[in-house]
Order: C-alpha cells, then structure tokens, then sequence
C-alpha cells in the first residue's frame, strides 16, 4: 500500500469538501442564520488537509487495491466530517445520527432520520448543504478531482473506476481528465436546465436548486415535510419526472448526443429497456391504484400522474414522493420494490444492480439454459451489438452473487432492532439500492432505529453507491496484513 | 496529439507508457483481451478490443481526428493494411513496424502511393547501431547528430583509464582533442558537469564531439586498440544479416557461430563471411574460434539468456567490447546489473524511434526539432534544434553570457560544415545548428533560457 499517495489523495478530497462548504455558508449567510457552523468545519477541514499537501510520495506506483480503499476511505471521512454542520447548528443533534443523514446525501440514498414533519423547521443553509452532498455524491467527488488536478499523479485510473458504476467503465475520451470533465459539464448543465425550467412552474428558486440537487443526483432530500407533495405543483411534478428520467440515463448517451453519434444511441439496448419498464410500470401501476378497492384516485390522469411520478422516482433511486406508495395497493408496492432493486442505468448518478447488468444477467441465464438441452453449444454474449468479454459477464455474475449477500447480511444483523420484516427488509433495501424511502415505519423517517442500526445503514448505503467492492477491500483483514 | 497504438505487446505498451506521460491522448486497438486489459488498466488510455485493420474499428477509434497512427502489431501484414487503411480514413501520420526484409520495397511502393510516413525495421535500426558502436571501441552508445557531423558517445570510466580522476578542465588541457563531456551518471544521479568537476571510476560520461575527434579520443583511451576488426558474432538471424550487409568488406574479418545449419549455409552463401556451425555457449568452440584475441563480441542469437552468459563470458576473457542483444525489454535491467553494459536492443530501438518521430511532430508546430536521444539511462536529453530567427538572450550573444537554466548545457554548435565545441565566447548565428542537453524536458531552444 501506498499510504503517502493515500494521504495525498485524501488530503485533496477534504480540501475539495472545504471548498464545497462555501456554498452552504453562504446560502446561511443570505438567510440571516449563523455562518458558525460551516466556518467552523471549514476550519477543520483546513487544518486536517493542508499539512497532506506537504506530503510528497517519491514513489507514485498506485494499484487497484489502494485506489478502491482510497475512494472507500474518501467516502467515509467526506461523510464524517460533511456531517459536522448538523451536529454544530444543532439541527441533529446525536453525531451517529448526522452522520447518517450525511452519508444518505452523499450515496444519493435521500434516506433521512429528521423525524417526520421536523424538516421545514430546519435552517435553511443546513439544509441547502444536505441536498449539495447529494450533488456532489452523484457524479462522484473523486470523479470531481480528476477533472480539477492538472495531470493527474501517479495511476489514478482505478479511483475513477472504483467510483463510477456499472459493469463496465469505458472513459469517454482517452484523457482521464478530459473524461471525467466532461462528465461534470454534462451534469451541471443539466442540473442548470433543471433550475431554469422548476423556476418557470413558479417555484422559488432555493426550493428549485434544492429540488434540482435532489433529481440529478437521484438523491431524493427535499425541503418540505411531504416532499414533492407538499408544492401540489402538477407542472414542477412532470418536470421533475422527466429529469429523474434524464438522470438515470447513462451519461456516454449525452455525450454521443454532443458528438452527434446517434447510430451509438440507437443500438444502445440499455436505454431502451430502461425507458420500457420506466414506462411499463408506470401503467402497471396507475392501473392498479386506480382500480384499487380502497378508491385512492378518483380521476386516472391524476393517478397516471403519481405512478409515472413515483415509478420515475423509484427507478432512478432518487426517492422523491407525491403519494404514500406506502398505503398503495400490494401489487403496485410489489412493482416498486422491483424497481428499487434494478435501479437505473450504468454509468448515471443512479443505485441498484442497474439495468445493463439486469440485461447480461438476462443474456448468459438464456445461454445457460440453452446449455442445458443442447450442451455443444457456442454462443457469444452481445451487447449493443458489441461481443461482451468473458471477463464481463463473469464478473456480472459474481456482482449479483455480491450484491444478494451484501443485503442479506446487514438484513440479518438489523433484524436484531426489533422492527417488523417489512421495515427491516425494505430498510436495507432502500439504503444498499440508494432510494431512500423505505415501507413499513421507514417510510418517511429512519428516526425509529437505534444508534447502531443506524450506523449499519449508514455503512450498507456506502456499501450500495460504491457497488460494493471498495468497501469490502477496506474491511477485509488481508489488505492490512503486513507482507 | 491524438494517437493510434495498433498492438499491446511489449512495444505498444511501452510507446504507449511514454506518450501518456507526455499528455497525448491514446488509443490503443488489439485483438488479444488481456494485453490489452492489463494497458488500459495500467495507463490513462482507451482500450479498443479488436483487429486494427478493421476499416469500422478504425473509425469508431476515431481515425479520421487521428495525428498519428503507430502500428507495431506482431504481424508486418497487419501493420502495413493498417497504415493504409489509417490513412485513407483520414490520419495525418503514420508508422509501421515492417520485420520482414522482403516487404521493405513494397512498402516503399506503397509510401509513394499511399503516401504513408515511416516505416521501422527494429533489427535493421539495431543493426546500424551496432555498426555506430563498433566505430568507438569501448562506447556502450552512440548517437548521432547533425547528420552525422557530430557524434555523442556513452562510456564507464575506468580505474586505469587516462582520464580517471582528472577535472574536466585539466582534461581539456592534457588532451589535445576537442570534446566537450557534457553529461555524467554517478549512482542514479545524472549531473551535467561543470570545469571542476572532477571524473571518478565507474562514471558513466557521455561526450559529444565530431566524428574524428571521438575516434582520436577513444584511440587514446583504449592503448594501441585500433578499430574493432576480428568480431566474433553468435547467432545468424536478421540483425546479423543487415549488420553483415552494413559492414560491407570488412565483416570478412568476422566470424560468426550459429547453431541451425540451413542458416549457416544460407549467410555463407549470401556473404563472404567465416561461419561456423555450432552451439555458441560451448567454451570450448569459443575458445577455438579465438575470443581471446577477439577485437569485439557481439552476442545476437535469438535467446536472452544465452546472449547474456556468452558475454559474461567474454567480459571475463577480457574481450575489449562486448555489444549484446537482449529481445525482452523486462530483462535489460537485470543485465545491466550483472554488468552487461552495452545492451543492443530491436524492441527499445523502435520505442525510442517512434519516440523521437512522435516528439519531432510535436513540437514542429511551434519549434524546430532536428533530433532527439535521451541518454545515461533517459536521464539527459539531447536535443537538436535549428535556429532559424533572432532569439533574444541566445543569437549573437556569448555562451557565458547566456542566462542558461540549471543543468542544461550548450553542448555543440555546427555551422555550415563547422563542429564548434563553444567555449565562453563562441556565439550562436540564425542558421546554426545547436545541440542542447537538459535533465529536464525541453521542446523549444528557448526553454533553456532562464
């Protein structure tokens, strides 16, 4: 292990974190409340970053193993102390607890332990700072300092990859930088766009950069108590709906729309299956509820509107609300607990096993079946009209392996809590798949777990946005044994 | 620049390894998954699985924007379709590594009509080097600048050497040649000396002075030694054919050991050469065939480890140079602590080619690059610029005024047919050709002003 390199990177990550706290400082400032909070964890952060900026590594060789425990230890120590706010405004005031709320903003989760009805009393500048981390955790901060440090030092490709999702991570240009730029142009521009068209429907315009962090880092925090459905805003609904869409999408498709590489868009099979069953179960859905005994909707535009809401919503694990899917018919919670577990697309700011793994999942189950009763045959794996390596769908499969366990084992230990097998199951789906709303008692708040559970959630929601490895690399005994 | 790598092996990755740490966008295409995982996992670079003559890869590689396109795939034929391919879709340049002697004139017909840029043949190019060493017994490289005018040579100092343990200024005096020692490695630190740096036993120096000049140097180093002329040469493959064609009349002085007898008829047929059948790590043959007496060794067989033995070997049988092929660029620092000090090699001969091709493109845009060689072990970079305007600070100003950065050095001005050494007061005019050392990176004459 390169523990210099390490201390460098991380170093550079918490700097970078001071740096964002100057938004949220200012958005207090504005607001009339106290900037103290924020200042004072600048500070810190400044104190504990600056003496790694003196740390100069004569050796900059940097494997695998030390860049996924670099963007494992980054996520953990940016969470750490990007929860300091909360507890020094004295809007949380138990550390355990901001520090999960802060981890469910960076991972996107949106999972929040503010007791139901308690946001809106919040001050705004704390509040603004809890939906940021969603926006910086979407597109990744180690993502973030690629594309700020000039020549990147050493190997650095594995932070990148150990950060980004999905199964395979291609760079969009052959420059890590340039990549990793492009990547940030595309999602603040977006994010922009967002901003621009919230503020149209009427919205003020801190709710709309709220809102706006909240979409493109399918994160999910809102400011209001009820969410989404506290604005019964009908146009701001569709628009956050189509940008929950958009960022679930994976971003190489904007950037083939730049280069005007259509023929790219056409053949790319993820988007399509992404958008069918975004789409598929949105009708399943609006249906269901609108057909349900307990006579929820009484017009089907207005339930077509809160399945497509909600199913958008879900998909791209943000986690926004405008229904209580909660008290929705079974059939429609069924759906969207599906949705839950697939997530949107690789490469996108969303969680969950993400589509494109569904579809090799999909693929090599045909061919393994087909095996089966003809046993000589050859069938190469395509995606995108590309072969897929061997490599890939292996990997793919061991993921699923991994990511079943991953959930199986916090599900087991959070069962201990004492809540109900609705709660506990849909809790640590929630929190491993970044949605954030769970079923059962979590649905609006994670206010009703103990300390530790809450802690264990807070490290299964790592565990999901990291797509699990660099975790695992962090906390298993062989990577700290001394050779 | 935007480049192309057709092929991941040992070649591919090192060029590629280079050209990253330059800031080049690259792209490398290979048809072998693993290579090709292990690259772009190791560098900062795309990986596009598949085979480089496609017509369809090439353009999704993005060859039409493409600078520079380098094919060093293992096979010729693969690389000279993708050349051709490469450049009717559009690339600016290109390169192929071309092994088989027999394509060479077809690629030179298809460089006119194609109008492709370079071809290199790693045997023939370590081929000429070998022929460069040999003219200076006891150099372990040999560049050349200026079209050849100027000549820099790397050898170890020894303890019985004349020129051990004497400042470079009492050098200067004692040695009625003119030379300029413009680069020493002691340890792992390259210095570039000043007049009172004082030569210890096992620098490696690098001096740079004309062609006969160094012949005169290095006759006065090495005693009565004239140039190498009994060579005894292990291995007949390709770099022993074009050293052989190199040589001309005097490779009938040489004798060369080879073990596969269709080869020893084959190079006795084609030249007037002395060969013998045999295995060349056997003592007793070398013995026979004289390395006692030898002036020179050159180890060129196809295996590694065999070249590395035979010249330990003859490094203890006190054989004045010792020139040996090593194929696999992994080993040649293990070699080059066993002693082995002057290391031919085709693999590094190409890198470092198309290292210097894909440097002069570079830096024509703004400068003019003449060539480029890095040495004591790429520590130093030696440059040749031509001056072609007016440069504040640098024309018509002398040399010990010139406000130079740290460790970098004038190292030879040549003026029309003239090799000036400078001293203190020599000056640079527009039209000359300097050469320029530094231990840093330099892509303009001007970055050596402070």
């Amino acid at each position: 292990m390169n523990y210099k390199m390490l201390g460098r990177f991380l170093g550079l990550v918490l700097l970078i974190e001071a740096g964002l706290l100057i938004f949220p400082m200012l958005v207090a400032l504005i607001y009339n409340e106290s900037a103290t909070p924020f200042l004072i964890t600048i500070g810190i952060l400044a104190v504990v970053s600056l003496p790694t900026r003196f740390i100069k590594p004569k050796n900059k060789r940097f494997y695998a193993k030390d860049g996924f425990i670099c963007v494992a230890l980054s996520w953990i120590l940016l969470s750490a102390f990007g929860a300091l706010p909360f507890v020094l405004s004295g809007a949380i005031t138990n550390y355990i607890d901001a520090f999960f709320e802060t981890v469910s903003g960076f991972t996107t989760t949106g999972a929040s332990i503010i007791p139901a009805g308690g946001i809106e009393a919040l001050p705004k500048g704390v509040l603004f700072w809890r939906s940021f981390t969603h926006w910086i955790g979407g597109m990744g901060i180690l993502v973030f300092m690629l594309a700020i440090i000039p020549n990147a030092e050493g190997n650095v490709i594995f932070l990148m990859r150990a950060e980004v999702p999905g199964p395979q991570k291609g760079k969009l240009v052959p420059k890590l930088k340039d990549s990793s730029l492009i990547l940030y142009v595309i999602y603040l521009a977006l994010t922009l766009l967002q901003v621009a068209a919230l503020l149209c429907t009427g919205m003020p315009i801190y709710d709309c950069l709220i809102n706006a962090f909240g979409t493109m880092g399918t994160g999910g925090f809102s400011v209001l108590n009820d969410s989404i459905a506290g604005y019964n805003n009908p146009a701001a609904e569709i628009i956050i709906a189509i940008f929950l869409i958009i960022a679930g999408t994976n971003y190489n498709i904007f950037f083939y729309i730049l280069i005007k590489k259509f023929r790219a868009i056409s053949k790319n099979e993820e988007l399509k299956l992404y958008l069918s069953i975004v789409f598929i179960s949105t009708l399943l859905i609006s249906v269901n509820i609108f057909n349900s005994a307990a006579l929820l909707y009484d017009s089907f535009g207005h339930a077509l509107r809160d399945a497509l809401f909600q199913a958008a919503s879900i998909m791209s694990t943000a986690g926004f609300t405008t229904a209580s899917f909660d008290t929705w018919p079974y059939f429609s919670q069924t759906v969207i607990i599906i949705l839950m577990l697939i997530g949107a697309s690789a490469g996108s700011t969303a969680g969950g096993l993400k589509v494109s793994r569904l579809l090799i999942l999909f693929k090599s189950m045909k061919r393994e079946a087909r095996k089966i009763f003809k046993p000589n045959s050859v069938k190469a794996l395509k995606l995108d009209g590309d072969t897929l390596s061997e490599d890939t769908v292996r990997s793919t499969l061991s993921y699923f392996v991994f990511y079943i366990m991953a959930m199986i084992i916090p599900f087991i230990i959070l069962s201990l809590d004492g809540k109900d097998f609705i709660t506990t199951s849909t809790s640590v789906i929630a929190c491993f798949n970044n949605i954030g709303p769970a079923f059962g008692e979590a649905f609006s708040s994670y206010c009703g777990f103990s300390d530790p559970a809450t802690l264990l959630l807070s490290f299964v929601m790592l565990f999901g946005r990291l797509e699990i490895m660099p975790m695992l690399v962090l906390f298993s005994p062989s990577t700290w044994k001394k050779n | 620049m935007n480049i192309i790598i057709i092929g991941s092996g040992t070649v591919g990755s090192a060029i590629c390894s280079q050209l990253v740490k330059e800031g080049h966008d690259v792209t490398v295409i290979d048809s072998d998954e693993k290579s090709l995982s292990e690259i772009s996992n190791t560098y900062d670079v795309t990986g596009i699985l598949g085979n480089g003559a496609d017509i369809s890869l090439l353009s999704d590689a993005g060859v039409e924007n493409a600078d520079l396109l380098v094919a060093v795939a293992a096979m010729d034929e693969i690389n000279m379709l993708c050349c051709y391919a490469a450049k009717k879709l559009g690339a600016s340049y290109t390169v192929a590594r071309i092994r088989n002697p027999e394509y060479i004139p077809f690629m030179n017909l298809m460089k006119s009509d194609a109008n492709l840029s370079m071809t290199i043949n790693p045997e023939y190019a370590t081929a000429k080097e070998i022929v460069r060493n040999l003219k200076f017994p006891g150099a372990t490289k040999v560049d050349t600048f200026c079209d050849g005018m100027v000549e820099m040579a790397e050898f170890t100092v020894t303890k019985n050497s004349p020129i051990c343990d004497l400042s470079l200024l009492d050098l200067r005096e004692k040695l009625n040649i003119k030379f300029l020692v413009c680069g020493v490695l002691r340890g792992d630190k390259a210095y570039i000396p000043s007049g009172t740096f004082v030569l210890k036993e096992g620098d490696s120096i690098c001096i740079t002075a004309s062609e006969e000049e160094l012949v005169k140097f290095f006759r006065l180093l090495g005693g009565k030694r004239k140039k190498a002329k009994h060579l005894i040469i292990t291995g007949a493959g390709r770099t022993t054919y074009y050293l052989a064609k190199l040589l001309g009349k005097s490779i009938a002085n040489a004798t060369i050991i080879e073990r596969d007898e269709a080869r020893c008829e084959e190079l006795s047929a084609e030249y007037n050469i002395s060969v013998t059948h045999g295995d060349s790590t056997s003592q007793e043959l070398l013995l026979e065939e004289g390395i006692e007496s030898c002036d020179a060794f050159l180890a060129l067989s196809d295996v590694d480890e065999e070249n590395a033995i035979v010249s330990m070997y003859a490094k203890k049988m006190g054989v004045p140079q010792i020139i040996t092929m090593i194929r696999s660029l992994s080993y040649i620092n293990f070699f080059k602590d066993a002693g082995i000090d002057s290391i031919v090699s085709p693999k590094s001969s190409t890198v470092d080619y198309i290292l210097r091709f894909v440097r002069g493109m570079a830096d024509a845009q703004d400068s003019e690059i003449e060539s480029l060689h890095t040495v004591l072990d790429g520590k130093i970079e030696a440059l040749e610029f031509v001056i072609k305007e007016r440069i504040d600070g640098l024309t018509e100003t002398p040399i010990s005024k010139i406000k130079r950065i740290p460790n970098s050095l004038i190292a030879c001005i040549a003026r029309g047919e003239d090799i000036i050494i400078p001293s203190g007061n020599d000056i640079i005019k527009i039209g000359d050709r300097v050469i320029v050392l530094a231990t840093g990176s330099i892509n303009n004459i001007k970055d050596i002003l402070n």
